[in-house]
């Protein structure tokens, strides 16, 4: 059975369809993107594997179970972060905050929790953020800490909401190796409209304009794109490649 | 000063107005600050004036109808808690009318009070000492329902230290979390209430959000995690009601407002030195 088991599922906003007769079957240990157009609906597809939305047709299945269930089991980056810049919080009590549950008990944190958060950072290559005033970070450096504040309570899944959106360039492909490093452990379900990220890690894109369709990621060229987005695009090849092996087509 | 000194040696009524200042600052720091982090404090301003509805009511009751031992101040705990539900309510389920409903709180507690202090017989004279606070009139019984609530307050507000910056932070990620996020919601909003009822003692309801919010504000332009805030503004208000107080008494001025008017000559000059400290 596929970890994501997604069937028929048709979802409206107000009787406007945002995602119609999708299916999808995600494995465990994959690094899957999912792109499209904005509207596409990309991050309705994403809440509903959260089991947040509830589909106006066909199932969804995480685990095999109704995903609200299991939510506890999966990390989730959600694609603005209502977070306030001023907040007096570190980088690590940042982190800390995503091994909070429903019977967290009282007082202040554990020294286990300190250290899982420390080892939740370490994974995202941010270990020496820790101590420094989450405001003060920069964007790229702020998406790790939110990264490893959805992994700190060890989830199998992982779900990322535009995770290189406020990322500069090569803040993004430092991003998306670290997250392939995360498998075969860590299941990933990225979604993203900034292909250029896309290629060398993932190992499918599923591109999304309401309905779905899978691709390798070898393939994603000119036609591709133009198909997606319902309009000509004018392709640039940027490969992010700074140290010259291999590019986004072998 | 040294006037003051030795009118505290002679006088029980201003060593009652210092513990009771103390017993508010206590509550002002830590609560203070999570109201000034999650930027609440036009909710806390809401509850505030709500309490003059319970007071004029409380006092009502105790003069009209003999109910003698209902203390003007069970009635602002009470409509304070009342007035921190439902605004809780409302913004947790109609987000989009939030700032009307707690302009209607604001107004209506306050329409309230009026009404039943004016319909409460004789010569009442403490209209004004709710709304702007009178803390040389603080009775030992008062301070022993201070620091009843106190003790309510930092317990609730220290014990649960995480889950309520969470909810701070980030509500949304608490509630995926599987946090009880709205029902700590709920609970910060009750804590800010009964915060509000202990600061009216000593500067009254119209006065009590600058004391609310400028010490903690204060203390966020020097620390930057919460627990250190916390301290400070514990600290920096204890500082502001005593100082506030021993200012006030030579020339006879109201305690409550110079209180008020050192907090926000210390906001001011903290934004000043905060911004030598950051750029040195």
């Amino acid at each position: 059975m596929a970890l994501i088991d997604i069937k028929g599922v048709d979802f409206a906003y107000n009787g406007r369809p945002v995602l119609a007769g999708v299916d999808l079957a995600v494995e465990q240990g994959e690094f899957l993107a999912l792109v499209g157009p904005n509207g596409g609906g990309k991050t309705t597809l994403l809440k509903l594997i959260l089991g947040l939305l509830a589909p106006q047709g066909g199932t969804v299945r995480v685990f095999g179970q109704p995903p609200a269930r299991v939510r506890r089991r999966m990390g989730y980056l959600p694609q603005h972060a209502p977070v306030d810049p001023g907040f007096p919080v570190s980088a690590l009590e940042v982190v800390l905050m995503g091994s909070l549950g429903s019977g967290s008990g009282l007082g202040l944190w554990r020294r286990g929790q300190r250290a899982a958060a420390q080892k939740a950072l370490e994974r995202m290559e941010a270990g020496d953020l820790a101590g420094r005033s989450f405001g003060l970070l920069s964007g790229g450096q702020r998406q790790r800490v939110l990264i490893a504040r959805a992994l700190v309570a060890g989830p199998e899944l992982l779900l990322l909401d535009e995770p290189t959106a406020a990322v500069d360039p090569r803040g993004g492909v430092d991003l998306m190796n670290i997250l392939a490093g995360l498998q075969p452990k860590v299941t990933v379900v990225l979604v993203t409209h900034d292909l250029g990220f896309v290629s060398p890690a993932v190992s499918r894109v599923a591109c999304i304009n309401q309905s779905l369709s899978i691709h390798p990621t070898q393939v994603i060229n000119g036609s591709l794109i133009s198909e997606l987005y319902g309009a000509p695009v004018r392709l640039v090849r940027h490969d992010h490649d700074l140290e010259g092996k291999g590019g986004c087509r072998d | 000063m040294t006037e003051f000194l030795s009118a505290v040696a002679g006088h029980a009524f201003l060593q009652q107005a210092l513990l009771a200042g103390a017993l508010a600052s206590l509550a002002c720091g830590v609560v203070g600050t999570y109201v000034v982090v999650k930027r609440i404090s036009y909710i806390a301003g809401a509850i505030a004036h709500s309490v003059l509805g319970g007071m004029g009511l409380a006092r009502y009751l105790a003069v009209a109808h003999g109910w003698g031992w209902l203390h003007p101040l069970y009635g602002a705990v009470a409509a304070a808690l009342v007035a921190a539900g439902i605004i809780g309510l409302v913004s947790l389920h109609a987000r989009q009318r939030e700032d009307t409903i707690i302009g209607a709180v604001w107004a209506v507690g306050m329409a309230t009070g009026v009404v039943f202090i004016a319909l409460t017989p004789g010569y009442d004279v403490q209209l004004m000492s709710y709304l702007f606070g009178n803390i040389l009139m603080v009775t030992p019984g008062n301070l022993w329902l201070m620091a009843g609530l106190d003790l309510v307050v930092l317990a609730a507000a220290l014990l649960l230290y995480r889950q309520l910056l969470a909810v701070c932070f980030d509500q949304e990620f608490a509630r995926l979390r599987g946090l009880p996020a709205d029902l700590y919601y709920l609970l910060l909003l009750g804590l800010t209430a009964l915060t509000v009822v202990l600061l009216s003692t000593v500067v009254g309801i119209i006065l009590v959000i600058a004391l609310l919010t400028l010490p903690a504000a204060t203390a966020a332009n020097f620390c930057r995690r919460l627990g250190p805030i916390m301290a400070l503004a514990t600290a920096l208000c204890l500082g502001i009601t005593w100082g506030g107080l021993a200012l006030s008494y030579g020339p006879d001025l109201p305690a409550g407002a110079v209180i008020v008017l050192l907090a926000g000559a210390v906001y001011l000059a903290s934004l000043g030195l905060g911004r030598l400290v950051r750029r040195g």
